[in-house]
């Protein structure tokens, strides 16, 4: 179906866009300021490009077929959530750390991007209702 | 009690097992430093 193409497409290209915003907004090898040869790993920011690479490859391969759009809608929806707190966890810890004023909560946290993330998450619930919908020899 | 357990597939405890291991994993790794 094309509209189910599309839509594939939609959800690969939010996620792709995702990581690499991710990538490029928290590297997760940093150079040492004080020897800019030496780099330094950071866990907590390669969990954020990991999770959007897992929901850049393996949410849509699931969403490619009926059997295991399931599991993809399942991944979906926990990369979600987890993007939801962590971002939000983020934008407190920011706040604390004075990175931004209280006034500008909407506009400078990480509120737009999670509104990005639930994006991601309706594009594979109109996917998988789309598999649900159809007669099983429509939906491959 | 066992008749709760029984109501879902193996594989709906394991999916869910592994669900909130990885939660907590990750609430437990990740440090925001400013």
């Amino acid at each position: 179906m094309a509209e189910r193409r599309a839509l594939i497409a939609a959800l690969f290209l939010i996620s792709l866009g995702g990581l690499l915003l991710h990538y490029r907004i928290h590297p997760f090898l940093i150079p040492d300021k004080a020897n800019p040869a030496i780099l330094i790993f950071s866990g907590t920011k390669l969990v954020a490009s990991l999770l959007s690479f897992v929901d850049v490859v393996i949410v849509p391969l699931l969403f490619l077929s009926r059997r295991t759009a399931l599991y993809g809608y399942l991944l979906n929806g926990l990369l979600v959530i987890y993007g939801s707190v962590l971002m939000a966890h983020f934008s407190i810890a920011g706040l604390a750390g004075k990175t931004f004023p209280v006034s500008e909560l909407i506009l400078r946290s990480t509120l737009p991007d999670i509104a990005i993330a639930w994006t991601d998450f309706f594009i594979g619930k109109a996917l998988y209702d789309s598999y649900m919908n159809a007669p099983v020899s429509q939906s491959a | 009690m066992i008749q709760y357990f029984l109501r879902y597939k193996p594989g709906w405890w394991i999916l869910h097992i592994i669900a909130v291991s990885a939660t907590f994993w990750l609430g437990a790794g990740v440090r925001f430093t400013f």
